[in-house]
């Protein structure tokens, strides 16, 4: 079978702006019209580790595979998923960028049109970690400085993810950045704050996209923090989290400020300060 | 090709196999020849005269299907009457039945023209209803929930239906087992069965449902579209129309891509189009939780009661 370059990888660390970018890339394509996010049904930001889109591609229900086996059948299924027939897809995903044991890359150069590599500082992601996921903050700061962090893997019930690496927060940046090979753009959570249609504009040439003007601005307007948090409240953002908590919790920068005790800063900045040197943060 | 005693039944057809499957029950029927035969084999690499494939299945100019499970066994499908399985397993590997009475169920089941719907099936209270939905969207355990209640099963994971019965769609029940996580077989308290892999490390188990099983085609009365409902502890029913009904039904086709493979697609289509004709439809939100589920049996027993 013949790869075609149609994919778009919108890759990130949990927690790092994705689900705001692809809500804005919805709307930019749309020309900047606010849209409903009780219906982000359309091909931007599909979770590629959704089960069923392995299965039906494959024809086999991954459900009754290991999870070793799961991963060796993943990179196989770039160019059958029915998307709607559209050129390309822009893919949402949480995997670090690495190879199978068969070497086959998990997002391969033959299959890629584009990628897009979202980070956010660690000691942001460390306090949004904790309370997305309920865990406690020290555990986050730990699994965040875990090379073998692994998600949807158990083996005693179902799950509509498949089983994903993250590794460590610092090796998940450096296989997009520098082992991947894929050249991407690679956008500041920091910097969606500061200036967001810039990095509309960059991400529209990077997607060839022939944005306007006016379009960026209006999408800016439309994705604002406030909005889509309303939108939430309102109960209609089907990708909420479980009990009262709120997915688009504060959507700022620096919170760790007043969040992290001294020990933990310290402990985040030992285990990531040369990548987080590299990208500005340190 | 008649007489034996040793043959099975499975959808009402005469199955004759030399790969064991306890899974299904004896042939009672009339003495005819067998409809299926599978045995064990030599399964080409590649099928001589492939015309169209994806990663783990080839299909050539004669509809000849071949499905491979990597470490597990090759399947080659033909005229919808015959598998050759091609394993370096023994038979008591369940690995290879699993996928025999999966994957390659389906595939069988398009060769012939009928419609494999990703759906549980059980006749509960009179009626003969179907659950539909996506891996883990909770159709083996509602089953099992409603088993509890007093269902009978008739078919878990596949539910294959005769769209052009005369009188109206039927489905062929298939086997009285379940396939089922530990989660739910704790929550349910149930005796676990046997692995459904023994080449890994799955917690998945293949179950017998007691009672007695018939292979004869049944009348169909609903199709209720499973699909879990985040953040709600309830359970929330919502009919489908005609056009929702076809979508719901397409998405829920197994094996649709081999399908496609076939060249069936737009019969599989029309299929779909009249059996949202023939029968209601509806979607059922199931709350997240396997321990939510299960303590949503009352309450469910009240909504799947017959339309008024």
């Amino acid at each position: 079978m013949t790869l075609t370059k149609s994919n778009v990888w919108l890759a990130s660390y949990p927690k790092s702006g994705n689900t705001w970018m692809r809500i804005a890339l919805i709307t930019l394509r749309d020309g900047g019209a606010t849209i409903d996010l009780g219906s982000m049904i359309n091909n931007i930001g599909i979770f590629l580790a959704m089960r069923h889109r392995l299965d039906m591609a494959l024809d086999i229900d991954s459900s009754d595979l290991a999870p070793e086996e799961v991963r060796l059948l993943r990179p196989k299924i770039y160019g059958l998923i029915d998307t709607q027939a559209r050129k390309t897809t822009i893919w949402k995903i949480h995997d670090c960028w690495e190879r199978t044991t068969d070497g086959d890359a998990m997002f391969p150069a033959e299959a890629t049109a584009a990628t897009i590599y979202l980070v956010r500082d660690p000691r942001d992601v460390a306090v949004s970690f904790a309370h997305h996921f309920e865990v406690d903050m020290d555990r986050a700061i730990e699994l965040m400085a875990d090379c073998n962090y692994r998600v949807a893997t158990k083996i005693d019930s179902s799950h509509p993810h498949l089983p994903q690496h993250y590794s460590s927060w610092s090796r998940h940046v450096t296989s997009w950045l520098d082992q991947s090979h894929l050249n991407p753009l690679v956008i500041r959570y920091e910097d969606m704050l500061v200036d967001f249609a810039d990095v509309l504009r960059q991400a529209s040439a990077t997607l060839k996209w022939d944005s306007t003007e006016v379009a960026i601005q209006r999408t800016v307007s439309a994705t604002r923090f406030d909005h889509l948090r309303e939108q939430e409240r309102a109960g209609n953002f089907p990708e909420g989290l479980r009990g009262d908590r709120p997915f688009f919790r504060r959507g700022i920068a620096g919170s760790w400020r007043d969040t992290l005790s001294v020990a933990q800063i310290a402990r985040i900045e030992r285990d990531h300060g040369e990548v987080m040197c590299r990208l500005g943060y340190l | 090709m008649t007489g034996t005693t040793s043959d099975l039944s499975l959808c009402g057809w005469r199955v004759r196999s030399d790969w064991p499957l306890p899974e299904l029950i004896p042939w009672t029927g009339e003495d005819r020849p067998a409809d299926i035969l599978i045995h064990r084999g030599k399964v080409p690499k590649e099928l001589p005269g492939t015309v169209r494939k994806n990663p783990l299945v080839q299909v050539n100019e004669q509809n000849w299907l071949r499905f491979t499970v990597r470490n597990v066994a090759d399947y080659l499908v033909r005229n919808g009457n015959e598998v050759i399985i091609d394993t370096p397993h023994s038979e008591d590997t369940p690995d290879v039945t699993l996928f025999l009475l999966g994957s390659v169920l389906g595939f069988l089941c398009h060769q012939r023209g009928l419609l494999p719907l990703h759906a549980s099936c059980v006749e509960f209270e009179g009626r003969v209803i179907a659950f539909a939905g996506q891996s883990g969207a909770g159709k083996s355990t509602i089953a099992a929930l409603l088993l509890s209640q007093g269902a009978r099963l008739l078919s878990d994971d596949i539910t294959v239906i005769d769209v052009h019965a005369a009188g109206g769609p039927v489905m062929l029940p298939s086997f009285p087992r379940q396939k089922l996580w530990r989660d739910t077989i704790d929550a349910l308290g149930l005796a676990p069965g046997r692995y459904l892999r023994s080449t890994v490390n799955l917690e998945k188990f293949d179950r017998p449902v007691a009672g007695p099983f018939d292979n004869a085609p049944v009348r169909l009365d609903g199709i209720y579209q499973l699909y879990p409902r985040m953040r709600q502890g309830t359970l929330h029913l919502m009919p489908l129309d005609n056009l929702q009904s076809v979508r719901m039904l397409y998405e829920n086709i197994y094996r649709r891509t081999a399908a496609g493979l076939l060249g069936l697609s737009s019969s599989v289509f029309q299929n779909c189009a009249l059996l949202a004709k023939a029968l209601p439809h509806q979607a059922l939100a199931l709350p997240d939780g396997i321990d939510a589920v299960t303590r949503l049996g009352p309450q469910l027993r009240v909504m799947l009661a017959p339309p008024r």
